[in-house]
């Protein structure tokens, strides 16, 4: 089974992200529990989605361990569980503050890219976890074709996650 | 074969009810039911129903009376400070033999308590909610995959029996998106019609609910939320009447029980180290709870209560005696325990509780505290 968190703030797209992985994960013939922690607002609240993906229905989708975390806010911190081993994705700009010194992070340029190229800061993190294996490359594609609107731009969004 | 969905909870009742025929919806918008409502307003006229938004719950749950009187499955969903709203007609639902599904998506109260997160507060609510002597059935689920199929249920059961159903889904269910494989066959019941003159108000089988009316067959029917006898006249002091109505309007539900109720059993059910006894999504995180305990010797079972009312009293017996200690998990102060005291007392009878903030209750949580009540 996998297990992936992701944690930022309204507005940059995460409850849709953890959202599209459960999708592309069902439309590949796994199983995909996907569910969200949020507050009232709609933008600039903490926002967590958490996703287990297994090859036979999940057990249990509620959970405080993960084996990968996906931080694109520093406000996600406070939802990280550190004593455990895990893969710890953040981003090099806007997840930096007040982020632990004592664990291993693997800093990655999202948030710069997307503003350069103007593309969706989550399209291009998605892309990178297809990268690392933790979703297919072609079901994330496909759940973006068939579900998402602005399907080129987030294309290019995936491809360029996808080759960092 | 059955086809696989990436459905939310509310998403799965929605698909439930139209599976189950539902033709008619009116409701009032309010977290977290409020996305059940916006698939019910774009799926439902696409499937030959109508869609209403009422100005408000007390509006919606009385159109959703009409509309079943006048012959349509109806139904809505709203969150406890709505449901409370809808208590008064709820109450003349029962009186008058109205089928229909309320679906209430549990966050956490009281008043507009903490609106975007969960709760299971709502249970003895959704039993007792009304005044009088008033009997109706309670449903739940913990994965999109029952609620599609509890939903299914709770119009299956409505209509036989007329009596109004809760579905009680909490907010980590209704909000959890899931993979759910769909049936293909699936049984759907529909109500009983007569376009004679009859008894619309009365059975002789007392377990057996009334044939409803059909409406514009030159009947005159008279609907009264007063103590009435088998044709609908009112009979407000004739304590016979009262009697014979409010007595078979109970057996109708309890005399029922078995024929209603639905639950999982996973692990032994005959006996253990440790029973837990939970519903919703708490009953999943005692399903991992479960597999961590045994992983260290101790014997789990767990019982997922699909149905809240009413209550299999035999069966609660049955699974909780031949435990050695009963962990009774739940999203609110304890109202489900209140259930196992009656069957088994209070002894090594544990509730787990945890409200606010919407955290689930974890099973790493779960398992430390069993672990300690084990080794007392």
């Amino acid at each position: 089974m996998k297990s992936i968190r992701i944690l930022g703030i309204g507005g940059q797209g995460i409850a849709f992200s953890g959202w599209l992985l459960g999708y592309a994960a069902t439309l590949s013939g796994l199983y995909a529990s996907v569910h969200h922690s949020y507050g009232a607002e709609v933008r600039g609240g903490t926002v967590t989605s958490n996703i287990l993906i297994d090859e036979k229905p999940i057990e249990n989708p509620y959970r405080d361990v993960f084996d990968v975390y996906l931080v694109l806010h520093s406000f996600g911190w406070k939802n990280v569980d550190t004593d455990q081993e895990a893969l710890i994705i953040a981003d090099e700009d806007i997840a930096m503050k007040n982020s632990p010194s004592d664990i291993e992070i693997s800093w990655k340029p999202f948030d710069k890219i997307a503003h350069e190229k103007r593309l969706p800061i989550n399209m291009i993190a998605l892309g990178y976890l297809a990268k690392i294996g933790v979703i297919e490359y072609t079901s994330l594609k496909k759940a973006v074709e068939t579900r998402g609107k602005n399907i080129k731009e987030n294309i290019m969004a995936l491809d360029i996650g996808y080759n960092l | 074969m059955s086809e696989k969905y990436f459905w939310s909870g509310n998403i799965a009742v929605a698909e439930g009810a139209l599976r189950a025929g539902v033709t008619f919806y009116a409701g009032y918008p309010i977290t977290p039911s409020s996305d059940l409502m916006e698939y019910m307003a774009r799926e439902l006229p696409k499937r030959g129903g109508v869609f209403i938004q009422g100005e408000d719950e007390l509006s919606s749950i009385n159109m959703v009376i009409g509309a079943s009187i006048a012959g349509a499955k109806s139904m809505t969903a709203t969150s406890g400070p709505g449901y409370s709203l809808m208590q008064e007609a709820l109450g003349l639902a029962v009186m008058l033999e109205v089928p229909l599904v309320v679906v209430d998506v549990t966050r956490l109260g009281p008043s507009t308590g903490q609106a975007t997160k969960s709760g299971q507060g709502d249970l003895m609510q959704a039993r007792w909610g009304r005044h009088g002597d008033q009997y109706t059935v309670v449903y739940t689920a913990s994965t999109p995959e029952e609620a599609y199929i509890m939903a299914i249920k709770s119009f299956n059961t409505s209509e036989k029996l007329r009596v109004p159903v809760t579905f009680i889904i909490d907010e980590l269910t209704a909000h959890l998106w899931e993979t759910v494989r769909v049936p293909d066959n699936i049984e759907v019941v529909d109500r009983r019609l007569t376009d004679a003159k009859t008894r619309y108000f009365d059975s002789d089988n007392p377990l057996e609910a009334p044939p409803m009316p059909m409406l514009g067959k030159g009947l005159n029917i008279l609907y009264t939320s007063s103590t009435h006898d088998g044709f609908g006249y009112r009979k407000t002091q004739d304590p016979e009447v009262h009697r014979r109505l409010v007595e078979r309007l109970k057996e109708k539900v309890i005399g029922n029980t078995s024929e209603v109720f639905e639950y999982e059993i996973i692990g032994d059910p005959d006996g253990g180290d440790v029973g837990i006894v939970a519903f919703g999504s708490v009953a999943r995180v005692a399903k991992e709870t479960k597999t961590i305990l045994e992983r260290e010797g101790i014997k789990t079972s767990v019982l997922n209560l699909l149905t809240l009312w009413p209550m299999d009293y035999e069966l609660l017996r049955s699974f909780t005696e031949n435990m050695n200690v009963v962990i009774v998990p739940e999203m609110n102060l304890g109202q489900l325990v209140y259930d196992i005291y009656q069957v088994r007392g209070r002894d090594s009878v544990y509730p787990y509780n945890k409200i606010g903030g919407g955290e689930p209750i974890y099973p790493r949580e779960l398992a430390g505290f069993i672990k300690e009540v084990v080794g007392r």
